[in-house]
């Protein structure tokens, strides 16, 4: 009988919060329909997709060379530094020779057929474990490195922003008590926790969106991803763009001549971001900063590639 | 049966009420957000302007995929409207077709981009490598929306395999010129010509330039 009560308890606790939840969200619908008249013309669906492509094409498209099926173990390892070099150029990050020798391996072994290409879904799961893993073994050191490398760059010091959309703008001490927090209870946490269920949560959004976008701009190389998966190159340029929040859209010196122009303007508008690296990605990146290097080291991508090795074995499923 | 039942709707109810608790926690932290797809370009960072003084105010943001900037609601007046979000920079311009094929060239290049203004004249076209000139296209049409102009097909004679700037200016109410931004121009199937034979007894006797060989 008591069990009833509270039950009937939860139901209405729930109601309360789902209630809570959608007037929430109907309030955001609410304010953002006002908006200031004086914005720029919007871009139709059309004119955005074609941004996208095009400039994916002219960035990831052009400056890394993915290898072909039935590819050499030099062909392999040509598309690995083809893609590291990519992603030094626009974040800084460095990948260890171990890193690279491993990934061109599996690569190897993926486009000969010894392995299976991995899905879209188990490379969600691959890059959340790996993410929670990676988030459990933070030190307070690298939390505080974490915190002040999403800084929000503009006036307000105080603040993180956690993607570069503009989503998640937090104080920095919340976020630092909150990383604690979720550090705390990511080893005792079961699978179906709620810690975990938003993690998975938000990293397929993520990885999803930039399937989708690198499928719509090259099907030559991303076509059939979402049905016959990925390659580990081309699974490691999903999870870098998702890390970093960078689109891969522009070649380099394209992107430079923005990112020059970007910080020009917003110096002139007393937004100049600041510590900057001179890359656009990455660790006090330009146009946005995030701690790419903790999720770069040599351990974390080991773990990746572990995972990745796991669920690629020929008979693994 | 029935006790394994009960007990999975109690999981279920537990699991229910931890995202909530989750949710309401998340949205304790962080500042509530306007979420505005409005048509943005997808990668450009855009300069945002809040109310003077406001606490949420975020210097800039860069548009998702989806065209979206999802910035901090502002303290001050509590209405997204109040921020005001400007192109910060050039943003991207790309060329249509791309890559350009010497063998089969298109009879006109297509720069998309945005702001292309046309009011005081035409814009300009002007193709460089690694910043010396290479061609100058005739604009042929723009859209009235300023979001592509179309050039006829430059002279080719110099244009070789490889990676070309293509620079667009607007012109001012003065009648000067002012850059927009840049596109990529990568022509590919024309090698350029193999340079002359070496002359006995000189180790570095020739020069390309992008358009010939100089050997001295």
């Amino acid at each position: 009988m008591n069990h009833l009560k509270k039950l009937r308890g939860q139901r209405s606790l729930t109601a309360m919060l789902v209630l809570a939840c959608l007037c929430l969200t109907g309030l955001v619908i609410w304010r953002a329909s006002a908006r200031p008249e004086d914005e720029p013309k919007p871009l139709s669906p059309g004119q955005m997709k074609t941004i996208l492509r095009s400039g994916v094409r002219e960035g990831l498209g052009r400056e890394v060379t993915f290898a072909k099926p039935n590819a050499s173990a030099k062909e392999a390892r040509d598309s690995v530094e083809s893609m590291a070099d990519f992603i030094h150029a626009r974040s800084g990050v460095e990948l260890s020779v171990k890193t690279k020798e491993r990934l061109a391996h599996l690569e190897h072994e993926t486009l000969n057929g010894k392995r299976e290409r991995i899905s879209v879904d188990s490379l969600v799961d691959a890059v959340t474990e790996t993410g929670l893993e990676r988030a459990a073994s933070m030190t307070d050191q690298e939390i505080e490195h974490a915190a002040d490398t999403l800084h929000e760059g503009g006036s307000n010091g105080g603040h993180v922003l956690l993607r570069a959309s503009g989503k998640g703008f937090m104080k920095r001490d919340a976020f630092i008590e909150n990383a604690k927090n979720i550090r705390n209870e990511i080893p005792q946490s079961r699978a179906d926790s709620a810690v975990r269920l938003m993690a998975t949560s938000v990293v397929a959004a993520e990885v999803k969106d930039r399937v989708q976008v690198f499928s719509d701009a090259l099907p030559e190389q991303f076509g059939d991803a979402s049905t016959k998966g990925l390659t580990p190159v081309q699974a490691s340029v999903v999870v870098y763009s998702v890390a970093s929040d960078d689109l891969l859209m522009g070649s380099r010196e394209n992107l430079q001549r923005q990112i020059n122009r970007e910080n020009k303007e917003l110096k002139g508008a007393g937004k100049a971001k600041v510590p900057r690296s001179g890359k656009a990605y990455g660790v006090d990146g330009d146009r946005y900063s995030t701690p790419l290097d903790l999720v770069t080291d040599e351990r974390t991508m080991g773990s990746l590639f572990d995972r990745i090795d796991e669920r690629t074995r020929r008979g693994a499923k | 049966m029935k006790t394994s039942q009960t007990q999975s709707r109690t999981a279920r109810i537990n699991l229910l009420l931890g995202l909530g608790v989750l949710f309401l926690a998340i949205a304790g932290c962080i500042t509530p957000t306007c979420d505005v797809c409005r048509g943005y370009r997808p990668g450009a960072t855009y300069n945002l302007t809040y109310p003077p003084g406001d606490a949420n105010a975020v210097g800039s943001a860069v548009a998702d995929s989806q065209g979206c900037l999802h910035y901090p609601r502002p303290d001050s007046t509590g209405n997204c409207g109040s921020v005001k979000a400007t192109l910060a920079g050039l943003g991207f311009f790309f060329l249509s077709p791309s890559p350009f094929d010497f063998q089969a060239p298109a009879s006109t290049i297509t720069v998309m981009g945005d702001s292309i203004d046309a009011t005081y004249g035409p814009p300009k076209v002007v193709i460089m490598q690694s910043g010396a000139f290479v061609a100058q296209p005739t604009v042929t049409a723009v859209s009235g929306d300023g979001t592509w102009v179309q050039a006829s097909t430059p002279d080719l004679t110099y244009m070789y395999t490889g990676t070309y700037d293509v620079e667009v200016s607007a012109m001012d109410e003065y009648g000067s010129y002012y850059v927009l931004s840049y596109a990529t121009m990568e022509v590919v199937n024309n090698d350029p010509p193999p340079p002359p034979d070496p002359v006995e007894g000189d180790p570095d006797p020739c020069r390309f330039d992008g358009r010939d060989w100089y050997c001295y």
